[in-house]
């Protein structure tokens, strides 16, 4: 069974998106759920930090032994930084998909966005 | 003989299923105006002796002229065994691997042929081969275009890419907005860093050696140029026999090598088949396109070979795919493997060095006799191929088409280098099939023309 946190909001493409501190300022990553599906990650594709991006536009890939598959900007707005060190080693997207294995923080432009994002429950559901 | 059997049974059933009544139903939706009405105009067939004499009748029509034509393409020489090798069953009928792990004798060729490109050109890594050369310098700068996170931008080409390679270029970059920048050379025909383009947006600096003028270039020039701009290096080696002799582009540290291997044992041909190749740093390895073939263990511990890292192709990777005219060509590719084996380190010094050494009697039989002010002799280190600047482009056309009367192919004629002040070159290409004795014969005709 995957884990699923109560305090993250989701997407339909099995990421999660995380509020922080700071006003506007999110975090993105992939869902257990996604990370169990993909199997082993051996490449994650990040986009630049700085870039501005639509919702639903893809940022970037995560590669595994079995598949590549799009990362998609789950929230519209500017990208501030991504995970580098997934670049040297990307296992953390297996071993902990919520914690070091987080792919990045972005501003968001609107909160209306952040609303229509799944709760976990909506995507407990979705997820079966 | 029937080539296209198709009963009326067949066709019958055809066209049930496509729920129409007849041929012409199926086909009206093609105007009648382009419509072929009556048979196809073909000339009477032929008896199968006839056809052989059709043939060699059109073979007949090649000329015997004495060819100097180079610009990518040379007459090299073989061993007698390579012919026979390639023509085995098992090589000649093989194609690219789809289910590759099945043909582990195939994957090895290839491992081996990437493993002694990578050797030659100073590289870390090596792909399976591309279509030609000139793709191959196409794909180099795509692929620096991803390295940069770049879509658009401009790519910085030197003067002295061949001019077909650049037209290629063009077709090619235009559509995907990307700019070409010329970085022009100085008046021997050699790029010096200190004059390539200021380009703000430039992604990438491309340097061919040797160049359309057969003039060798300095790898240190293109390293120099990229770092000041920040940008990738690419190195293209139109003629991999010149690394026997010159320094390798990886030892410089360039981070793409993109060239042609034709003068690796394959024969010349209009339109090839050639062999593009292409090289990278591990670093890049993911950007580069074509198919890598790595060598692995199996369940039982032993030494495998598997295609490698396909996720960047695109049968996997569909539109994001590093390339979608990746086809590698594994008979050409076999075919310089089996060449620089059977060559070794020490034959493939004694063809540069025959090279060289023709190149300089042709050299020095022009510079004893050519006493004239209108052509310059080039001077600048070079392999293969020797130009001679004219001040008139007529003066340089001319003499080309009295050679021609005269059954010798001279060479190319270029365009001379823009900061020399000469007008056209006509570039000579030389290689160890150019006895010294046709090189005097060749020597004293341009000498007659010219004097």
């Amino acid at each position: 069974m995957s884990e699923i946190r109560e305090n993250l909001r989701y997407t339909t493409d099995h990421e999660w998106a995380e509020k922080l501190s700071q006003p506007k300022k999110v975090k993105v990553g992939i869902t257990d759920f996604a990370q169990n599906s993909l199997g082993d990650v051996t490449f994650v594709e990040l986009p630049e930090a700085g870039k501005s991006v639509k919702k639903g536009e893809v940022i970037g890939s995560v590669e595994s032994v079995k598949a590549v598959s799009d990362i998609f900007a789950p929230l519209t707005g500017k990208i501030l930084s991504v995970n580098e060190a997934l670049n040297d080693d990307p296992s953390p997207l297996n071993t902990a998909p919520f914690e070091g294995g987080w792919l990045i923080e972005m501003e968001i432009e609107n909160e209306e966005e952040w609303n229509q994002l799944l709760s976990a429950q909506a995507y407990e559901q979705h997820a079966q | 003989m029937r080539y296209l059997p198709l009963t009326q049974k067949q066709e019958d059933r055809i066209l049930k299923l496509c729920q129409v009544e007849s041929f012409d139903q199926l086909v009206q939706s093609i105007p009648e105006s382009i419509r072929v009405d009556g048979l196809l105009r073909l000339p009477e067939a032929l008896s199968e002796m006839e056809l052989c004499q059709h043939f060699d009748n059109y073979a007949n029509m090649n000329s015997d002229a004495k060819s100097y034509l180079g610009q990518g393409a040379y007459d090299h020489t073989w061993p007698a065994v390579l012919d026979y090798l390639i023509s085995r069953g098992e090589f000649l009928t093989a194609y690219t691997p789809y289910q590759a792990e099945l043909s582990q004798g195939t994957l090895q060729s290839i491992f081996e042929f990437q493993s002694m490109i990578a050797e030659m050109t100073g590289m870390e890594i090596s792909n399976a081969s591309l279509y030609d050369g000139s793709t191959a310098a196409l794909e180099a700068i795509l692929m620096a275009a991803r390295l940069q996170r770049k879509e658009q931008g401009t790519i910085i080409v030197s003067e002295g890419v061949y001019e077909d390679t650049l037209s290629l270029l063009k077709t090619y970059l235009d559509p995907l907005n990307i700019k070409i920048e010329i970085w022009k050379s100085d008046a021997t025909g050699q790029a010096q860093a200190s004059s390539a383009p200021k380009v703000a947006d430039a992604f990438g600096v491309l340097l061919q050696s040797p160049n359309k003028w057969g003039v060798v270039e300095d790898w240190a020039q293109l390293q120099s140029a990229a770092a000041s701009l920040n940008v990738k290096s690419i190195a293209h080696v139109p003629e991999m026999h010149s690394l026997t002799e010159f320094s390798a582009p990886g030892d410089f540290g360039v981070d793409i090598v993109s060239g042609e291997g034709q003068g690796y044992g394959l024969p010349l041909g209009y339109g090839g088949p050639y062999l593009g190749l292409l090289c990278c740093k591990k670093q890049d390895v993911r950007q580069i396109p074509g198919r890598l073939v790595g060598q692995t263990e199996d369940a039982t511990g032993q030494r495998a070979f598997c295609v490698t890292l396909s996720t960047r192709e695109q049968h996997i990777r569909r539109e994001k795919a590093t390339s979608n005219i990746c086809s590698n060509q594994n008979l050409m590719a076999l075919r310089a493997a089996i060449y620089l084996s059977l060559m070794g380190p020490k034959g493939l010094e004694t063809v540069s060095k025959m090279n060289r050494s023709r190149l300089f009697t042709l050299q020095s039989l022009l510079s004893d006799t050519l006493k004239t002010d209108a052509v310059t002799i080039s001077t600048a280190p070079c392999f293969n191929e020797l130009s001679l600047h004219f001040k008139s482009e007529k003066t340089c056309e001319s003499l080309l088409r009295n050679l021609e009367s005269k059954n010798i192919l001279a060479g190319h004629i270029n365009k001379a280098p823009v900061e020399s002040g000469f007008q056209s070159s006509l570039t000579i290409a030389v290689t160890e099939k150019s006895c010294p004795n046709s090189l005097k014969v060749l020597a004293d005709a341009i000498c007659g023309e010219l004097k």
